[in-house]
């Protein structure tokens, strides 16, 4: 019964959920941020033990090494030098906890009400044995999403051009 | 409980943290971290139904496509929190109020 691929989806599934409260009570900011990469990193082993292995690599090249690096410099440069402490303060901390609690109680409800339930538990092979081939998916990328492919490129590239429009400084001319 | 009730158990709990923290936070970069944070709570459900489908690949590329566009809104919310802490010198939700009537 409990053989290994089923302890490892349980340790990653603790690691994930344990990192994210953590990111919730501490009031550190860049220990969230710490909380935050080991909670992506968790959520990288879940994608590889769901078969999903070219998305789990693509979780930890572009959350774990792009974001993650992009919310540190956010941090560093949003907080004065002044070696002080960083301090991220908590408002409206009960109405936030109630609202968050009622949509987990919401969500697990329409989970036991589904018409699909029934059949997601009848199958018992729940890990798929080869997974996804690469091969496959880069057959898809370049046929059938094709198209979704190319637009994604030209947002990104709209998108960080803008963004970098956005976050230069107003004085400068050239 | 199988392996997809535990993925659709660890999504639903990683949304409600989100937004948790979206709520209860002040500081800008923690509210984009609780939004970083829900993004990823849709996409462990992709992959968890992918795993029962016979057409995987679907839910597998449009996660993959959900990582990309989460990657650019980081880089978009980073850049405005950016502009707003050089106007008002802060980041504290709470205090960028000037439109307040």
């Amino acid at each position: 019964m409990l053989d290994a691929g089923t302890i490892a989806v349980y340790s990653f599934a603790v690691i994930t959920v344990i990192s994210a409260l953590f990111v919730l009570i501490t009031r550190h900011i860049l220990h969230a941020a710490f909380g935050l990469l080991v909670c992506l990193l968790g959520i990288a082993g879940l994608y590889l033990l769901a078969g999903a292995e070219f998305l789990g690599v693509t979780q930890l090249l572009v959350y774990a090494g792009g974001i993650l690096v992009l919310i540190i410099f956010g941090i560093m440069l949003t907080n004065r030098a002044d070696g002080k402490t960083i301090k991220a303060g908590n408002h409206r901390v009960i109405p936030g906890i109630l609202a968050g609690l009622a949509i987990f109680l919401l969500f697990t409800q329409i989970y036991s009400q589904s018409s699909f339930r029934d059949s997601l538990r009848s199958t018992d092979n729940n890990i798929p044995l080869m997974g996804h081939p690469v091969e496959s998916l880069g057959v898809e990328i370049m046929t059938r999403y094709l198209l979704p492919f190319e637009l994604i490129a030209v947002i990104l590239l709209v998108i960080l051009v803008g963004s970098l429009f956005i976050s230069k400084k107003e004085n400068d001319t050239n | 409980m199988t392996q997809i009730e535990l993925y659709f158990l660890v999504s639903i709990i990683l949304f409600c943290i989100g937004i948790m923290i979206v709520l209860i936070k002040k500081n800008g970069i923690m509210i984009l971290m609780g939004i970083e944070l829900m993004l990823n709570a849709a996409n462990i459900n992709f992959v968890a139904f992918a795993m029962k489908s016979p057409e995987a690949i679907h839910g597998i590329m449009f996660s993959l496509f959900l990582i990309v566009m989460a990657a650019a809104e980081a880089a978009v919310a980073l850049a405005i929190i950016l502009r707003v802490y050089r106007f008002y010198k802060t980041t504290d939700v709470d205090e960028i109020a000037d439109l307040k009537g």
